[in-house]
């Protein structure tokens, strides 16, 4: 129960890594962080975690799609919590409306826009982990 | 590009063939051949040469035949003629027809390997041509995207850990201290909106134009009010829409019709007071689709009223609080303005505003079906990201 939830946070961005990291710590989670794709997927390939904060636009371009989709092909990965945090968020909006995310794009459970205030960004983490312990465990 | 150089030879004396390729053994070429312009012309398509070689004489199909397919296939590949009868009438006419370079029969090792490595060297020019084209082309369609995302990244970064000091120094700071890191954060979001709409601002319309389809005025009203419902919630503003159904159809562009949609709401919303209201309501008269956006907010001054559609304008006699960044309303009005129509503002101060958006309404017989959804847009409070 008190076990503290594992956090995996991919962005290329180390200052505005640390900057959702101070928030994230500071709310008692546990957070491991990757600054591209390819250590990232290594890094959730090797340990257990509770949630996914990835970005969209890393390297040559929208690498963190490619990153979300290969995440829901792996079977071992595939129920895993993601929230998109990313800078263009507002295009994908227009494109998607209604949705978090259309799923010909991929499925992703959120997506929120950078900069994020510290109280969003913490309603966020917490309904999406609450949303997947429910989902884990027998109703009733 | 460190790979060999393909080269085709289309020849129908097996002798020149084999001779060609014994004097290109050893060099950095990949080489094919083909007996015949038929076959030459399969072989273009399943090996992709960067360079054919191609006998001008031949039965069949002739080699300035052979020539003119090869161009209208791929024009980037490199044709060069051999021709037996070395009359300057013929080389010309090949080269009239796209080919690279001629060599007549009978030619020496030395002078095929030449022209064959001129030849190399033309096609990779011609290929980096393309890359260059090709790379100008998508920095030219994406450089609004690529700019503001360059310019955006940093800017969250400092804002991120804005909200992180803020956070921290929450207990120690003086009250002084909290308002000038308040005004900090207000400037950065400020930056933040303008990039924004600078990036939709640099749209090109004529593009756009081109893209043109039958667009339900529902979709983008709805779009507009889903994303402008956390900012109305936080404000406590009740955001409504009204749509006929089924919904009016116009002619354009249901991206930048959001994008109007979502200014013009949104300056609403912004200049809305702690629960107000805010109202979208699309109705048809005649031949125009009318879109009115009422709010009962702060108003716009008489003086500024003439100026809200000018770059760059924002209005100095408004309450304080939340700024715009002068471009949402001009954007607005050129995207509209792009589809036929126009945009009108009556405003009392201390009353609210009314800005009327008309577009020529697309008739009956005209294509398009309205949403599947028939709900009303007003959904937007509880549904709303916050």
């Amino acid at each position: 129960m008190s076990e503290r939830k594992k956090l995996m946070i991919i962005d290329d961005d180390p200052d505005f890594v640390s900057g959702i990291r101070a928030i994230l710590d500071g709310a008692g989670y546990e957070t491991e962080v990757a600054y591209n794709p390819k250590d990232g997927f290594a890094a959730l390939k090797a340990r257990p975690h509770d949630l996914l904060l990835l970005d969209i636009m890393m390297g040559r371009g929208a690498e963190g799609v490619m990153m979300a989709r290969k995440i829901r092909k792996d079977p071992a990965l595939k129920d895993l919590p993601i929230l998109i945090i990313t800078g263009i968020r507002e295009q994908i909006a227009f494109m998607f409306p209604g949705q978090a995310v259309h799923p010909s794009f991929v499925a992703l459970n959120e997506l929120i826009e950078k900069p994020v205030e510290p109280d969003l960004l913490l309603e966020r983490v917490g309904a999406l982990l609450k949303a997947a312990e429910t989902r884990g465990q027998p109703v009733g | 590009m460190g790979a060999a150089t393909r080269l085709l030879l289309i020849d129908d004396e097996e002798i020149v063939l084999d001779a060609c390729t014994e004097i290109l053994r050893g060099e950095p070429y990949d080489v094919a051949t083909a007996g015949d312009g038929t076959r030459g012309l399969e072989r273009v398509r399943e090996f992709r040469p960067d360079l054919v070689v191609v006998d001008l004489k031949m039965p069949g199909l002739s080699g300035l035949e052979v020539l003119e397919r090869i161009r209208d296939a791929d024009p980037t590949i490199v044709p060069i003629v051999i021709t037996g009868y070395a009359t300057v009438s013929s080389a010309v006419e090949a080269m009239k027809r796209g080919a690279y370079d001629f060599l007549p029969k009978p030619f020496t090792p030395e002078e095929f390997r030449l022209i064959v490595r001129r030849g190399a060297e033309k096609r990779a020019l011609v290929l980096e041509t393309l890359a260059l084209r090709r790379e100008r082309e998508l920095l030219r369609d994406h450089f609004a995207a690529i700019v503001s995302h360059e310019f955006k990244a940093p800017l969250a970064a400092i804002q991120q850990n804005l909200y992180v000091l803020e956070r921290e120094l929450a207990a120690v700071a003086s009250d002084d201290q909290r308002a000038r890191l308040g005004r900090v954060k207000a400037r950065v979001a400020d930056l933040l909106q303008l990039i924004d709409t600078w990036r939709r601002g640099s749209v090109d319309l004529e593009a756009v134009k081109a893209r043109f389809a039958p667009v339900a005025v529902r979709v983008p009203v709805d779009k507009a009010v889903e994303s402008l419902a956390g900012h109305a919630a936080r404000k406590s503003v009740t955001l409504t829409a009204t749509v006929p159904d089924p919904s009016p159809m116009v002619w354009g562009d249901q991206a930048t019709l959001t994008e109007v949609l979502v200014n013009i709401v949104g300056n609403a919303v912004k200049y809305s007071r702690e629960g107000g209201q805010v109202s979208v309501a699309v109705t048809v008269e005649g031949d125009d689709v009318r879109i009115a956006v009422v709010d009962n907010g702060i108003g716009i001054a008489a003086e500024d009223l003439p100026h809200v559609f000018e770059a760059f304008y924002t209005a100095q006699s408004g309450a304080a609080g939340e700024r715009g960044s002068g471009l949402g309303l001009p954007v607005s009005r050129r995207i509209v303005e792009a589809h036929g129509g126009a945009v009108t503002v009556r405003s009392t101060p201390g009353t609210g505003s009314t800005f009327v958006i008309t577009l020529p309404a697309l008739g009956e017989g005209d294509p398009g079906t309205p949403g599947r959804d028939a709900a009303p847009a007003a959904a937007a409070q509880k549904e709303g990201r916050r």
